[in-house]
């Protein structure tokens, strides 16, 4: 594990609430949009990946 | 399409367009346009930081939340409108904070096990340590807060993920204790975050 400075262990920790926690309605209106749903299912992996986030928190603190 | 990034009470201004506050089922949803990207994750958090800290309450949505058009949102909502109301109120005035206890690096085991029963011990020293930081920090801490919630940790190097309900006024008291709690285990890292919308707290109550 690398140091990581504070700005970034917080943007990791709002990063990780956003993408695993918070209200989630019902998956019946999402299915009505199947296609564009799985998009955002696929993208939603990828961003949780450890490169995007350090790029993500390079980004903002830039 | 539109993306919703947090239901709210008592919002003291209306956010800078394209956000947009709408009402569904007598609750009052923030939400934004999805262009040909959605949002960023991060970004969404930052707008639903943005109205935690003018809003009475918040009830922030998980990332990804869309929806075809305000028709699709109501008809999601409705059904549930009673339920998000009394999690809204049940949050109103309190926010989130994270605590995460790491182990150093250097208290990781390194080189290979003598024996099986010192490979033995060392897989199971991640979860003794668990157990006693659940016993000690975590039950001290839950006193001090309304709610918590823990995470099951995803490494073997995190060895409590922590988030605790605590009113927005004792935030900075509550950080301060857990930075006099965890000095009893210097051998730990142990990361204080927050206030964040009480994320954790929203899928229930």
């Amino acid at each position: 594990m690398t140091a990581l400075a504070a700005e970034d262990i917080t943007l990791l920790e709002l990063v990780d609430r956003v993408l695993s926690k918070g209200v989630v309605l019902t998956g019946d209106i999402t299915l009505s949009v199947a296609d564009v749903d799985l998009v955002y299912v696929g993208l939603r992996v990828l961003l949780a990946s450890a490169g995007t986030l350090d790029r993500l928190a390079e980004e903002a603190s830039s | 399409m539109i993306h919703l990034y947090a239901f709210v009470a008592g919002l003291d201004a209306k956010p800078e367009p394209p956000l947009d506050v709408v009402d569904v089922g007598g609750l009052a949803a923030v939400v934004g346009p999805v262009g040909t990207s959605p949002p960023e994750p991060l970004r969404h958090g930052l707008v639903v930081e943005e109205l935690r800290a003018s809003a009475e309450a918040i009830l922030p949505a998980r990332y990804g939340e869309d929806f075809l058009d305000l028709d699709a949102l109501r008809r999601a909502v409705e059904p549930v409108a009673g339920v998000l109301r009394s999690r809204l109120e049940r949050l109103g005035g309190l926010v989130e904070v994270g605590v995460r206890v790491v182990a150093r690096d250097d208290e990781q085991p390194d080189g290979r096990p003598r024996d099986g029963r010192a490979y033995l011990e060392s897989r199971y020293a991640p979860y003794a340590r668990r157990k006693a930081l659940e016993r000690n920090l975590h039950a001290h801490l839950l006193e001090r807060a309304r709610d918590a919630r823990l995470a099951t940790p995803r490494e073997d190097a995190v060895l409590l993920d922590a988030s605790y309900l605590v009113p927005t006024g004792d935030v900075e008291s509550f950080a301060r204790d857990v930075a006099a709690s965890a000095a009893a285990w210097p051998e730990l890292a142990t990361v204080c975050t927050g206030p964040w919308a009480p994320y954790s707290f929203s899928e229930e109550g």
